[in-house]
Formats: C-alpha cells, sequence, structure tokens
C-alpha cells in the first residue's frame, strides 16, 4: 500500500473513477427493461434485469462522493498539489515506473500478443527469459537492455499478428512465428551471456545458469503436465508442442 | 441420518482416505506443497488452492477434496516458517506469529518456536473441524427455512461486514470494493430473463465472468507485481536445530488454545473475514488476558499459540458458512467455493440432500490434513526451511506461468485470460491504495445469488418490502447491516461518544 500520508489525495482519483464508473452503470441501466415488455414477457420494476445494476450504481455514487470528500477534507488536494510539484523537474520515467513496465510488459505480451500467435512453450519461455532476466540480475543497466530488446521483438510481434501478417506466414510454413518468438529468447539469451562475461562477475554468470535453467526446464514440465497428464489443449501448439507430442506418442 | 450414522459415515471416509494408498499419497503431498506455498513470502493460501483446482479438474471428488484441504491447511500453517526463520510472514495470517517466533529463532529456539506453531496448528485445525462436524448440519437445516430475503440479505451482509474488518484504511473502499464486485458479477446474461448486462456485445461475456479466473488474477497478479517491481531480498535464515512437538508446553497453554480456537472459528464463519484477522484477534486477546504480558513482542510462546491456534481453526470456521450456506468464510473458502462448483458440488442448505454425508468427507479430511500437516511439520522442517532461499525473483514468473496456464485450462477460453490480467492490475491498484481485496472477491461470488433472490422474493411479495422488516431473520439481518453501516459513520460515532461522555459523568 502507498504512503498513508499520501492516500488522500489518491482517494479524490480513485474515488473520482468509482464515481465516473457507478454514473456508466445507471446510464446502462436505465437502457435496460425497467417496467416494459422484454422477450414477449411484460416486468414490472421489481423482477427489472436493471434492479440490481441500480442499486450498485447509486451505492457506487454516494460511496465515491464519501471517499472524495473525505479526501479533500482531509488534506488531500494539497497532497496532489505537492505531489505535482515534487514530480517538476523530475525525469517522468524513473526507476520505479522502469520496473513496473518490465513488469507488465511480459505479462501483457504473453496474454495479449504472443498466446494466439506463438507456440505456448515458447511464449511460457519467453515469459520467464524476459523476466528473470530483469529482475533476478538486479541491475539497472541490464534491466533497460532487457526491455529494449523484448520491446523490439513484441511490437514485430503485434503487428505481424494484428494485421494478419502472420496468418499468411503460418500457410507458408506452420512454426514460421514461432521462429521469431526463438530469435527473441536467443537474442536475449547472448545478450545475457555477454553481458555477464563483460562485466566478469562471477555471481552475474551463476544468475545467468540460474535465468536459464528456470526458464527453459520450468515450462518443460508445466505444458506436458497439463498437455499430457491432464489432457488440457494449450492455447497455441506451434512447433515445439508438436514436437513434445512426436516424442510422446512415440515413446507410449 | 442419526448420530450413530453419521459417526459410521465419518469413519468410513476416514478408513476410505487410509486404506487408499493414492489419496494417501496426495493428502501427504498437497499437505507439503501447501507448507512450501505458506512458507514462501508472495504465495498464498488461496493461490495455492486456486492453481491446485486446475490440476484436480479430472480427479474422483474425493481426491479432488483431499488436495484442495490439504494444501488449503498446509498453507495456513506454512507461513510460520517464513515468520519464524527470516521474519517475514510467509502468509498475512502468519503476521502476528512473526513477533513472537522471530525473537525466539534469534535466541536459537527456531526449533522450539516450530515444534509449537505445529502443534497448536494442528489443534487448531482439529477443533475447527468439530466445529464443522456439529454445527454445518444445524445452519444448513436454518438455512432452509431462508427465503430469497434472507439470502440476498446475507450476501449483502457478507460484503458489508467483510469490507467493515478487512479494510486497512477507511471503511467506505472496502464497501465500493464490495460494490465493484457486485457489478463484476452482473455481467453477463441475467439469471430469471436472461437479458445481457454489461456485455459490450461480446458473446463470451454472455455466460458472465468466470469466477476461478477472476480469483487467480485477483491474488496471483498483484503478489506478482508487488514481489518483482519492490526489490524483494531473503534474508539469511536463522539456524533451525530439531523440532520438538512440545506437549508439556501446550498443556500448559491449554486456556488460550481453547479461546484462540474459538475466535478463530467464529471469525473464520463471519463471511469474508480471513485467518489473518483470527490470528490478530486471538493474538490481541491472548495478550489481554495473559499474566505476562510484558514477554508479547520478545519471544512469547503463549502468543505463538494464539495467533497459530487462531488461524487453523479459522479454516473450520470458515468451512461452515461455506457448506451451509454457500457463503464463503474466508478467501481459499471463496476460492474453495469455485473449486465445488468445478467438481458439481452446490454448497448450501440443500447439499446435504443432494450430496448426503459431504460434509463428513470434508470433515475427515480435515481431520487427516491436520495429522499429516503435523507429520510433515515435524519430519520436513528442515527441508522447508531450505526452499526458503529460492529467490522470489525466480519464484514469481513461474507463479505468473501457472497462474496463466491454469486459468485457461478451466473453460479452454482466451477470454479467461483477457480478464484474468485486468483484472489483476485492477486489484493491485486497488490494494496499493488503500481497498481490501476481500469484499470484491465475495462482491464477484455472491453478486448472482444477490441480484436473483432479491428479484425472486419481490417478484413473490409483488414488490412489496414489507417481508423485510415482518421475517424474524430478514430483520435482524436487516439490523445488522443497518447498524453495521450506522457504526461506521461519523454521526453515530460521535452520538456515541456523546454518550459515553454522559454515562461518565452521571
Amino acid at each position: 500500500m502507498i504512503d498513508k500520508n499520501k492516500l488522500r489525495g489518491s482517494d479524490i482519483i480513485s474515488g473520482g473513477l468509482f464515481g465516473v464508473l457507478g454514473i456508466y452503470i445507471l446510464i446502462e441501466s436505465f437502457q435496460m427493461p425497467l417496467s416494459d415488455s422484454y422477450g414477449g414477457v411484460t416486468t414490472h420494476w421489481y423482477v427489472s434485469p436493471a434492479l440490481m445494476p441500480i442499486i450498485i450504481g447509486i451505492g457506487m455514487i454516494l460511496l465515491a462522493i464519501v471517499i472524495i470528500v473525505n479526501g479533500i477534507r482531509n488534506g488531500g488536494k494539497e497532497q496532489l498539489a505537492a505531489e505535482r510539484n515534487e514530480k517538476r523537474g523530475k525525469p517522468f520515467i524513473d526507476d520505479n515506473k522502469i520496473r513496473f513496465y518490465a513488469v507488465m510488459l511480459p505479462l501483457v505480451s504473453i496474454v495479449f500478443i504472443n498466446l494466439n500467435t506463438i507456440d505456448f512453450y515458447l511464449n511460457a519461455v519467453m515469459y520467464l527469459l524476459f523476466t528473470t532476466c530483469f529482475f533476478y540480475l538486479e541491475d539497472i543497466v541490464f534491466l533497460k537492455k532487457g526491455i529494449t530488446i523484448a520491446t523490439v521483438f513484441e511490437i514485430i510481434i503485434a503487428a505481424l499478428h494484428f494485421s494478419g501478417v502472420d496468418r499468411k506466414l503460418t500457410q507458408v510454413f506452420f512454426a514460421s512465428m514461432d521462429l521469431i518468438g526463438l530469435a527473441a529468447v536467443i537474442v536475449m539469451n547472448v545478450s545475457l551471456i555477454m553481458y555477464a562475461k563483460k562485466a566478469g562477475n562471477e555471481v552475474y554468470m551463476k544468475k545467468a545458469k540460474h535465468i536459464m535453467l528456470v526458464s527453459y526446464i520450468m515450462p518443460l514440465l508445466i505444458v506436458p503436465l497439463f498437455k499430457f497428464a491432464l489432457r488440457v489443449p494449450m492455447p497455441h501448439e506451434g512447433g515445439f508442442i508438436n514436437l513434445m507430442s512426436m516424442v510422446y506418442y512415440a515413446l507410449r | 441420518m442419526g448420530i450413530f450414522e453419521n459417526f459410521g459415515l465419518f469413519f468410513t471416509n476416514l478408513f476410505g482416505i487410509l486404506t487408499n494408498p493414492v489419496e494417501l499419497l496426495l493428502l501427504f503431498g498437497s499437505v507439503f506443497l501447501g507448507i512450501v506455498f505458506g512458507a514462501l513470502p508472495g504465495l498464498t493460501a488461496t493461490l495455492g488452492v486456486a492453481l491446485l483446482t486446475t490440476l484436480t479438474y479430472g480427479m474422483s471428488l474425493s481426491s479432488a477434496m483431499v488436495c484442495l484441504l490439504g494444501i488449503y491447511v498446509g498453507a495456513v500453517y506454512g507461513g510460520s516458517f517464513a515468520s519464524i526463520m527470516i521474519n517475514i510472514p510467509g502468509t498475512a495470517a502468519a503476521a502476528a506469529t512473526a513477533l513472537e517466533g522471530y525473537p525466539m529463532a534469534k535466541r536459537g529456539l527456531a526449533g522450539k518456536a516450530l515444534g509449537l506453531t505445529t502443534t497448536a496448528s494442528a489443534i487448531g485445525t482439529v477443533v475447527g473441524m468439530f466445529f464443522v462436524v456439529i454445527f454445518t448440519p444445524l445452519i444448513s437445516r436454518l438455512a432452509l427455512e431462508f427465503t430469497s430475503f434472507e439470502f440476498f440479505l446475507l450476501a449483502f451482509f457478507g460484503i458489508m461486514i467483510s469490507g467493515s474488518i478487512s479494510c486497512p484504511d477507511t471503511v467506505q473502499k472496502g464497501w465500493i470494493a464490495g460494490f465493484l464486485g457486485l457489478f463484476l458479477a452482473m455481467v453477463g446474461r441475467d439469471q430469471l430473463q436472461t437479458y445481457p448486462r454489461f456485455t459490450f456485445g461480446i458473446t463470451s461475456l454472455e455466460s458472465g465472468i468466470e469466477t476461478v479466473p477472476v480469483l487467480i488474477g485477483a491474488f496471483g497478479i498483484p503478489q506478482i507485481i508487488q514481489v518483482l517491481k519492490d526489490k524483494t531480498e531473503v534474508p539469511k535464515s536463522n539456524k533451525l536445530e530439531k523440532v520438538l512437538p512440545s506437549w508439556a508446553k501446550i498443556a500448559k497453554n491449554i486456556k488460550t488454545i481453547v479461546s484462540s480456537s474459538l475466535i478463530g472459528v467464529g471469525i473464520g464463519a463471519v463471511p469474508g473475514i480471513g485467518e489473518d484477522i483470527a490470528a490478530w484477534c486471538s493474538y490481541g486477546a491472548a495478550k489481554k488476558s495473559s499474566k505476562h504480558p510484558e514477554e508479547f513482542g520478545h519471544g512469547s510462546e503463549e502468543g505463538i499459540i494464539a495467533s497459530e491456534t487462531a488461524n487453523n481453526a479459522c479454516i473450520g470456521g470458515a468451512m461452515i458458512p461455506l457448506l451451509s450456506m454457500g457463503i464463503p468464510g474466508s478467501p481459499p473458502a471463496a476460492m474453495l467455493l469455485g473449486a465445488f462448483l468445478l467438481h458439481g458440488i452446490a454448497p448450501g442448505p440443500m447439499l446435504e440432500v443432494e450430496r448426503p454425508g459431504f460434509t463428513l468427507l470434508v470433515s475427515a479430511i480435515l481431520l487427516l490434513a491436520s495429522i499429516a500437516m503435523w507429520i510433515v511439520g515435524i519430519l520436513m522442517a528442515k527441508q522447508v526451511v531450505k526452499l526458503l532461499k529460492i529467490p522470489p525473483q525466480l519464484l514469481m514468473p513461474v507463479v505468473g506461468v501457472l497462474c496463466i496456464v491454469g486459468s485457461y485450462a478451466l473453460g479452454l477460453k482466451a477470454i479467461n485470460l483477457y480478464l484474468m490480467v485486468p483484472m489483476g492490475i485492477v486489484t493491485y491498484y486497488l490494494t496499493e491504495r488503500g481497498y481490501p481485496v476481500p469484499p470484491l472477491i465475495i462482491g464477484v461470488i455472491l453478486g448472482g445469488m444477490a441480484d436473483a433472490n432479491l428479484r425472486r422474493g419481490l417478484m413473490v411479495s409483488e414488490g412489496s418490502l414489507m417481508p423485510f422488516v415482518t421475517r424474524p431473520v430478514a430483520l435482524i439481518l436487516v439490523l445488522v447491516i443497518l447498524f453495521t453501516f450506522l457504526n461506521n459513520t461519523a454521526v453515530f460515532k460521535r452520538f456515541k461518544a456523546k454518550l459515553f461522555r454522559r454515562g461518565k459523568a452521571a
């Protein structure tokens, strides 16, 4: 939780957001059948699907007002102004924001960009490799370098996916998008090893080994567990999972 | 069923599991996994139950319950390892334990402290189990008399009380989080007229938001963000000698054990209030009634016993409203509700009619889980302590993959993942700003029930609101809700203070 002294200022903002949500709920609710006919059935206000949303909307608006008023009364406005002054002159992107972005980038990528594009094993490797590289090394220089590599590759994958080019590419070769994912993994991995070697730091080399071990081995346990033991088809089965299937059914 | 038949069924369940090597292995495995989950800071009992739910999908009901209850019991206890060894509570429920356990560990008494937590936790779970056996059928029978009005009010009461107690900041934040949960439960086609609400024209949303992925998002993603974003370093662990059960100390503190168990069960039975609050309340009560309150904070054995007995007794307490009314008593119990539904169990007053003996099966598993927990705790403590050395920066991304694949596995729908991640981000944002998660979850779970029952009740009464005050249980619930609301308003607080001053003056 953020510092209690700063909470009243943030209450004004979060209360405002809740208020807006409450208004949206009310607007949507009043468009639902209230006491007219729906599906050939005449309804009354008390059986209307809008009844509960209206209660929720009103409750949310009232509580949001209380939170905002409480925030203003307890110095929230002054806190917000002080925070604004504090931020003035400081760089917009600080280490804290970079770390937050570094958590979110692989997480958002694995779900919203790579899920239906890249083989899930490779997708999981990408997520683990990116995240562990960013945080386990605890080196801000490599963190920034890693973010750049990951962002570039994710932009390429997103562009191909959302423009529909990926479908054309997979018609040519079914695992063509996996090759881009694989390239991202290789580039990140090589960068990690080179950085650790250049730093000449024993701890970095040891950490690089741990990162690779976790990134490649864990998905190798998780994916077959779900795919073959629990019979759960993976979101996207590309080159790697097909290879796993071939091995599994050959051995079975 | 008569009392002897119940006894017979209880022992049949007990021996059924004991004589099934697979279930026995699952029991010990899931308890150990639970202890590991509880011990590792950042991983919680709720997340453990959530992730294991997906793995139990293909299992028989009995095996699935063994796994889920095993991990629940293990995780609540496991939190004490990190509290004692590195002064970081593995789970919020073990925060009070850290106050006493860490000073003991610093004095070289880590083994003794862990022995106390192991035995106290096992006793707490067993006491909770007895309350499940006794009170679940009674409350179920009472709940059979409930009409739609009472069920609507119960859902509302759950949100109000959970919002009031679990909120780290102003109480209104707890309530508004509950309302947000209720709103999320409204997404999809409504149960009575199948009218699509808040679906934005997305077909996948018409069946509503699935509870389990939402819970995984709400409990898993914020933990991942928090642990990775803040530079978390694992402190050096204290040395652990042999873990001793310390029966003599337990016998000496029997009064504390009894009162802590009762506090744990009582708090667990209140909807949406978790093991952490039970542990703190019990710790506070033990400190107040102790003959040596000055020892608290410096390694008091009584403090450890109080906190650990209560948080494990809370498991049984949380199961009572879950099984008898379908209202979860704690966040892990909310997750269990999702798991029950996945396995075709609909908890509530009709549970014993539809699934006779299910409560006794749960009770038998709780008893076996507490025994397994004691054995694993005593024998494998050193191995668990070794796991505390795993850096969270390596562990949390793996948890992230498990959250993703687990959410997807439930229903094989990508929409579950598209909801899980934003839900996690929203929950993180809210938690950072002092909004509690339990009322939000209670809202998501009970929203459908509140909506359908309010409208069904009003349909029967033809729009009349009189049953809210003419039905005795409904009236009591209305009064409790009103009191909870008023008790948190400034006007009422001033009025109370005035009355108190006048009373003192007189």
